[in-house]
């Protein structure tokens, strides 16, 4: 089989599992989980320093090093544009002038659904402004459409809730997507265990962007590898395409030359 | 020692006088690496820190990478 890249803003990976690091138990527990994972490509969030001296941790990047990881700042915890823009630009600091970056911009602390207005206003904003944008949407086929148009790099619909592990709850909206998309389309949010992310790879997505379904695994770094097989499982399935799908049985044993008496 | 208040994180800090970005890391025991830094809702650039001296009622924001999705 010839090399299969995933190309994301003009650099070439060869994992298609994208990977949080938050709600790990300890920082030796996100280490060997984001290494068993094998991913390449690793989200962050962009928080305020602990000033008080006892509440103090090391930074996350020290042991996430970006020599090894492309780290994808995220704009999580932002509710309009404005928030979201502050924070693209600080997240672009503290990488030294990186300029990846997953946009999200959400509608309310519960339902943590994508605002789309003001994704959409953050985005165009971004892109003039030099970030290549990964964007956290809804799984509305012209939303993803307006994206691709800005000029984002990577379309990003979320398969359920952040965090709530049901899976693709709408597959021929992601389908659809995928369809009529050219760019990559990675689904981010809302996956639960290795086989919905073998169903979203072999549906045809580039990619799949998870956290919570390692982090709170009962064995994080058992389900980290189950997750990179199940995107490399599931890419292969959908290159090699699947046979059709029919209505009766067909033998796969020839009928001709059956021993009977 | 003359001191100054600004405010640091959403917190009020008192700081030296003319102390200036990098100085502020040094009096907070802070360490610099992965850290970016606004004053006054505008982003104060790195090669900028030591220039940069803060003043009263100063608004100054340290962030910094976390574990996140």
């Amino acid at each position: 089989m010839p090399a299969d890249i995933f190309n994301i803003a003009g650099k070439d990976f060869s994992s298609r599992l994208l990977v949080g690091t938050g709600k790990y138990s300890d920082e030796r527990e996100a280490i060997l989980a984001i290494e068993a994972s094998e991913a390449e490509i690793v989200t962050v969030a962009v928080r305020r320093v602990e000033l008080e001296k006892n509440k103090r941790t090391q930074s996350i990047l020290n042991y996430i090093s970006p020599q090894k990881y492309t780290i994808l700042p995220n704009t999580a915890g932002c509710f309009n544009a404005k928030e979201a823009i502050r924070i693209a630009y600080l997240g672009r600091e503290i990488l030294e002038g990186a300029n990846l970056l997953k946009l999200e911009v959400l509608k309310d602390k519960e339902t943590l659904l994508p605002l789309m207005d003001e994704t959409i206003v953050a985005a165009k904003t971004l892109v003039k402004e030099g970030f290549e944008i990964m964007v956290y949407c809804t799984d509305d086929l012209n939303y993803a459409k307006e994206l691709e148009d800005i000029g984002c790099v990577a379309i990003m619909p979320l398969a359920a809730p952040i965090g709530s592990g049901q899976g693709i709850v709408n597959p021929k909206a992601i389908s659809s997507i995928i369809e009529k998309i050219s760019c990559p389309v990675i689904i981010d949010a809302g996956i639960g265990t290795a086989s919905e992310v073998a169903i979203a790879m072999e549906m045809g997505c580039d990619g799949v962007l998870l956290n919570s379904a390692i982090a709170k695994a009962k064995n994080p770094i058992l389900m980290a590898e189950a997750m990179k097989e199940a995107a490399r499982s599931g890419r292969k399935s959908f290159l090699a395409g699947r046979m059709k799908s029919q209505a009766k049985a067909n033998p796969s044993s020839p009928m001709q030359g059956i021993v009977n008496s | 020692m003359i001191l100054i208040k600004i405010s640091l994180n959403g917190s009020a800090q008192e700081i030296p006088v003319e102390t200036s970005i990098n100085g502020l890391f040094s009096f907070l025991d802070l360490s610099d690496k992965f850290i970016a830094v606004e004053l006054n809702n505008e982003i104060v650039f790195r090669a900028n820190w030591e220039k940069v001296k803060l003043i009263q009622d100063d608004k100054v924001e340290i962030v910094r990478a976390i574990g996140g999705g």
